[in-house]
């Protein structure tokens, strides 16, 4: 797929009347970058979002090359609509990519209208625009409907309020009283995962655990864990065979509800203390978007290589780590309930852990 | 790169040179949803190295377009510089 990205560079340049050769140069060039060599070893999303953009980047192209020459240009809009609605199934990140694509598109319409000689290339992209946000539209708008019925949320992602954690990742001491049991949790795994100079903003999963038993203990301040089941037959079919086909499991369809507490909770403290979290989101800005290093797999992907017993024996550092933090918090004041749940030994101690340290 | 495609995008978008425009705006459209899109990942949730591997093309083909367009982009950096104006073409 990163070869054909970078064919599809190349053609993208050459839409945009580049010279051949340089832009061949940049074909080569994309191919070289190292990240898309490394990335393309892994069967991950990010490949697949890379060549459907690319490819509707070069379809979005031929359209403007078509509005520009005054030929037709729907078909190339429709095509390029199709890919960018595939790139926003596999990243919905996409969308604003997208939405920011047609945004500029329709500026450049208005503006065209203003100048002499130009009205037929406006009403052109105008078109072109609206063309672009039609047929994108149904693809998204059936996946929203299949989430719809199947747990009753029309919405493209479910995982958003999972993230928002993100960007309130070191600031789980400052929730309310009412969400203190999780700020305790995320606060713990923040602890153990940050330090040595170490950013890790996605510690939730390390904290997962602990945050759904609490919440099937209904500890939290939200409905415990349902199965959200359609009642329709086919569609229970249908869902079935397509959680067979993508082995998920229940579990991630009843965190939705979590996920949305979890957000919640960082939204609260993102209003809260703005400039704490401004200052999370500037400093992701400044040091992340221009690094272009890109880690190793993870340990699942070189599962018996050396790399990973290296990991296992920092897992085990990180295991002493917890114990250490643990006994620092007072793990003796413990809540009752949690106390008498079996196999919630990590809860435990986090209950004792007072907002602030 | 990204980013000062943001910046002159509104210059772009104001020239009165008809041969370019479509192409230019093509390239700014390009360019902001891939900024646009990186920056809402840093507000909503946290931007991570490989997030940007999606938009890696992106960045190429601003480079590229850049490079291919430098005579013109030199042109309009002359006057600006000389006679601390634009003269709205990019």
């Amino acid at each position: 797929m990163g070869l054909l990205a970078a064919l599809l560079v190349y053609f993208s340049l050459r839409a945009l009347g580049v010279r051949p050769e340089l832009a061949l140069v940049g074909g080569v060039c994309f191919a070289l970058v190292g990240a898309i060599c490394l990335w393309e070893l892994l069967i991950l999303s990010e490949l697949l979002s890379l060549f459907f953009l690319t490819l509707g980047i070069w379809f979005f192209l031929c359209c403007m090359r078509a509005v520009s020459n005054s030929t037709g240009f729907a078909s190339m809009a429709l095509l390029s609509a199709v890919c960018f609605s595939f790139a926003i199934l596999t990243r919905p990140e996409n969308l604003v990519f997208f939405l920011a694509l047609t945004l500029v598109l329709v500026v450049l319409a208005v503006r065209c209208s203003y100048l002499p000689g130009m009205q037929r290339a406006a009403r052109s992209l105008a078109k072109a625009a609206l063309l672009l946000g039609v047929s994108t539209a149904p693809l998204v708008l059936c996946w929203m409907s299949w989430n719809l019925v199947s747990f009753g949320q029309f919405r493209i992602n479910t995982l958003n309020g999972l993230t928002a954690t993100e960007s309130t990742y070191n600031m789980f001491n400052l929730v309310d009283s009412e969400d203190q049991l999780v700020g305790k949790i995320l606060w713990r795994s923040y602890l153990l995962k940050n330090g040595d100079g170490h950013i890790y903003r996605d510690h939730v999963w390390f904290a997962w655990g602990d945050l759904y038993t609490a919440w099937q203990l209904g500890l939290l301040p939200i409905p415990p864990p349902r199965v959200h089941r359609p009642e329709n037959v086919l569609v229970i079919n249908a869902h079935n065979w397509l959680d067979r086909q993508l082995g998920i499991n229940d579990n991630l369809i009843q965190g939705v509800d979590l996920y949305d507490y979890l957000g919640h909770v960082s939204w609260k403290l993102a209003k809260k203390h703005p400039s704490l979290y401004l200052h999370n989101v500037l400093y992701n800005f400044a040091t992340d978007t221009f690094d272009y290093s890109h880690p190793p797999p993870s340990p699942s992907e070189t599962e018996g290589s050396p790399r990973s017993r290296g990991r296992e024996r920092r897992s085990s550092q990180t295991s002493l780590r917890a114990h250490r933090l643990d006994q620092s918090l007072g793990g003796a004041v413990a809540h009752s309930r949690l106390r008498s749940a079996p196999g919630i030994c990590s809860v435990q101690s986090v209950g004792a852990a007072e907002p602030g340290t | 790169m990204l980013l000062a495609y943001v910046l002159f995008s509104p210059l772009v978008l104001l020239s009165r040179e008809h041969e370019h425009l479509l192409r230019d705006g093509a390239v700014a459209a390009l360019a902001m949803g891939a900024f646009a899109t990186i920056l809402c990942c840093c507000v909503f949730n946290a931007y991570y190295t490989k997030e940007g591997i999606p938009f890696m093309g992106v960045l190429v083909i601003c480079v590229v377009f850049a490079v291919s367009n430098s005579k013109r982009i030199v042109q309009f950096c002359g006057p600006l510089n000389s006679k601390g104006e634009s003269d709205t073409r990019f």
